[in-house]
């Protein structure tokens, strides 16, 4: 059995995927291991509560077990492919909340605290996390407030603008300068994006 | 297809400016339901965009890295795992729960078994005590014609008759013959005289004891 664990700790992602869409249990435990903690991460940001966080994260591994054979390695990593289904469900279980007032502000005050000289000041111990930390901190913060709004709260940019009581125009082209900042980073640093 | 601006800049067809006008909330998942139709509309008609969208989704999914990180529970590990061994495992589990079934009717059915072996070794034995009355009644009449005729039994038949020669079953499926003295229609003993291998078909050929004896059918089960 400990072997076994062995022989999934030195297997990739796709390796990994590829059993659990055969029902092989250890290799999802691995998978698990592996990015639950990114997972966790991204559900906590988004619902602001730990019930609801480990609630989310717990339905989309359900949703990654059940459709394993549906990953396709050319389309993006194991981990985005995860992330994005921990943010899809993430957005489902927002926009169909009642109280989106109470999430709104909780998003406002943890952007507070996430400003750049605070935020970006921990031990980083993922480089690709700190790259992409690395891209936020250089937005101006009226961009980042946007993309954080529409990524993490799943607000749409009319909901946006109506929120921060800003022409649709000007949100649209937060939204847009902001992700094309990001992409420069990367461009202008000789680094890939990460997928 | 497309005019140039006065700064020297091509004018873009009113889709295309809609299309970049939309893209960037598109990639962070900001559109309702219409608009992202409309978009994917685009995208349809135009596939050669589709590179465009993909590497700004690619961008917005970089914002799932950025969050602080925070470790989950350990029991949602456990809760996951349980969850998909249900749901992966619900076959093998099932055949495990039906093997216990199974085991669980198995050793049902074998104390049934033992019950029902015991059950029939005591009827056994309460005919066996029935057969013996019925000998001993036997005995009791013969003992009367020889007295009658004079003559006296010999140890050898009273040994047999006693029914002490072998195994009470033996005895009992297998009795010794009578003498063909005894075996008149309608006597008492007359099932006894069916040969080896064929009481059944010599009971039914035989005809039936006097009201006194019914249980002395032979057990076909023995």
């Amino acid at each position: 059995m400990a072997n076994r664990e062995r022989q999934y700790l030195l297997l990739a992602d796709e390796d990994l995927m590829s059993l659990a869409g055969t029902s092989d249990a250890g290799a999802f435990a691995g998978l698990y291991d592996r990015h639950s903690r990114a997972s966790y991460s991204l559900a906590y940001r988004m619902m602001g509560d730990r019930q609801a966080a480990e609630d989310l994260v717990q339905e989309a591994f359900l949703s990654v077990w059940r459709s394993a054979r549906s990953y396709r390695a050319e389309r993006g990593s194991v981990r985005t492919w995860i992330l994005s289904i921990v943010h899809n469900r993430g957005i489902d279980q927002l926009r169909t909340m009642a109280s989106r007032r109470r999430v709104h502000d909780k998003v406002e005050a943890t952007t507070s605290i996430a400003q750049p000289s605070e935020a970006f000041a921990e031990t980083w111990r993922n480089s690709q996390r700190e790259q992409v930390r690395e891209a936020l901190r250089i937005l101006p913060p009226e961009q980042l407030k946007v993309l954080e709004l529409a990524y993490y709260s799943g607000y749409t940019h009319v909901e946006i603008a109506d929120l921060l009581d800003l022409p649709l125009g000007t949100v649209k082209d937060r939204m847009r300068l902001g992700l094309q900042k990001v992409r420069e980073y990367f461009d202008t640093s000789g680094r890939e994006v990460p997928r | 297809m497309s005019d140039e601006r006065p700064g020297g800049e091509p004018r873009r067809e009113p889709w295309r400016e809609r299309f970049d006008d939309l893209k960037g909330a598109y990639a962070l998942g900001a559109l309702d339901e219409s608009e992202r139709e409309e978009f994917e509309g685009y995208l349809v008609a135009h596939p050669e965009l589709q590179a465009e969208v993909d590497e700004l989704g690619s961008v917005a999914d970089l914002l799932a890295l950025a969050p602080q990180e925070y470790e989950p529970s350990p029991e949602l590990r456990r809760t996951l795992l349980d969850r998909i061994g249900d749901v992966s495992n619900a076959t093998p589990q099932r055949r495990a729960r039906s093997r216990g079934r199974i085991f669980g009717r198995g050793g049902l059915a074998t104390a049934a078994a033992v019950l029902a072996v015991v059950g029939l070794f005591l009827w056994n034995a309460s005919l066996r005590g029935e057969v013996e009355d019925l000998r001993g009644t036997l005995e009791t009449r013969e003992t009367h014609e020889l007295q009658g005729s004079g003559r006296r039994r010999t140890s050898g038949e009273r040994s047999s008759r006693s029914g002490t020669a072998g195994p009470f079953w033996w005895r009992k499926t297998y009795p010794p013959l009578r003498r063909a003295k005894s075996t008149k229609p309608g006597s008492c003993m007359a099932t006894f005289r069916s040969p080896p291998g064929s009481s059944n078909r010599a009971t039914e050929e035989t005809p039936q004891p006097p009201s006194r004896a019914p249980s002395t059918r032979p057990t076909p089960w023995l």
